[in-house]
């Protein structure tokens, strides 16, 4: 995959605020530990529509990681780049 | 009380608490954080904790365990249990650090409440301050109910947060819980994944 294919953190933001209601500076990192509505249910929706968005599937040992704008683009990568 | 329910979801299961689990009670609760009851603190304040709740009726605590038999993720009740007005409240809810278990535990205690136990109505109430777990209620669908209620957290009067599923509401809970703990399994069971 082209490295211009790859989820920028901007993208990862847009999702996550779409999926918790959440407005705020586009580009302000977003923290699951900061975030009241990130809760355990919202965390799954949001790891599933990554992989519906990106076509690629988490391992269960990975989602407790997924916890803040950047590792979720850095995992994105990883993923995509394999 | 004593009881042999078993709930078996896709991932993890429900089953009941035994005087053997009294260590991991221990522990699991020193390590669940600030919102927490620090409750019986010792092996020996858990067991005669655990042997006062064998005789209390209408109490049923759990262990919430992987059905693949990877072990033991964290507690949960569902205990004042009504036969007057059908109701129950759940909670003593504490996951390991790092579970997913909170999703399908919700579906096993609901699924219990309203097709084990018949009730009417399930209620839990939460600490104020347990901002992301009122949150997580809320998420699955649960309404607040108006009143503030006052819950005793470490012998203080703490303002808390009551929310409450009726069994009308339970199907369309159950429909978006179930959906996500389905989901779930297939991340830990890759036999359950779709062919891409």
């Amino acid at each position: 995959m082209s490295a211009a294919a790859l989820p920028s953190e901007a993208d990862v933001r847009t999702l996550l605020r779409t999926i918790l209601r959440t407005p705020g500076e586009p580009a302000v990192e977003l923290r699951r530990a900061d975030i009241v509505a990130w809760d355990s249910l919202k965390h799954m929706e949001i790891v599933f529509a990554l992989e519906d968005q990106y076509g690629v599937r988490f391992e269960e040992s990975e989602f407790a990681a997924l916890d803040t704008s950047s590792a979720i683009t850095a995992a994105l990568r990883r993923h995509l780049a394999a | 009380m004593r009881h042999d329910v078993h709930l078996a979801g896709y991932t993890y299961g429900l089953r009941p608490v035994a005087t053997s689990d009294a260590p991991y009670i221990v522990e699991l609760r020193a390590a669940g954080g600030e919102f927490i009851n620090r409750g019986a603190t010792t092996l020996a304040a858990q067991l005669a904790w655990l042997a006062h709740y064998f005789e209390r009726h209408g109490d049923y605590c759990f262990v919430i365990e992987r059905i693949d038999g990877a072990g033991r993720e964290g507690l949960v009740g569902v205990y004042d249990v009504r036969l007057d007005d059908r109701s129950a409240e759940w909670g003593r809810f504490v996951l390991a650090r790092g579970s997913n278990a909170a999703v399908e535990t919700a579906l096993l205690v609901y699924r219990f409440a309203f097709d084990v136990l018949a009730l009417e109505r399930v209620r839990c109430r939460t600490l104020a301050e347990n901002a992301k777990v009122v949150a997580f209620h809320e998420s699955c669908g649960l309404a607040r109910k108006p009143s503030s209620v006052t819950i005793d957290h470490d012998g203080h009067p703490s303002p808390g947060v009551e929310h409450e599923l009726a069994k009308r509401q339970w199907p369309a809970v159950m429909k978006r819980l179930d959906a996500l703990a389905a989901r779930f399994a297939s991340a830990t069971r890759p036999s359950l994944r779709a062919p891409s």
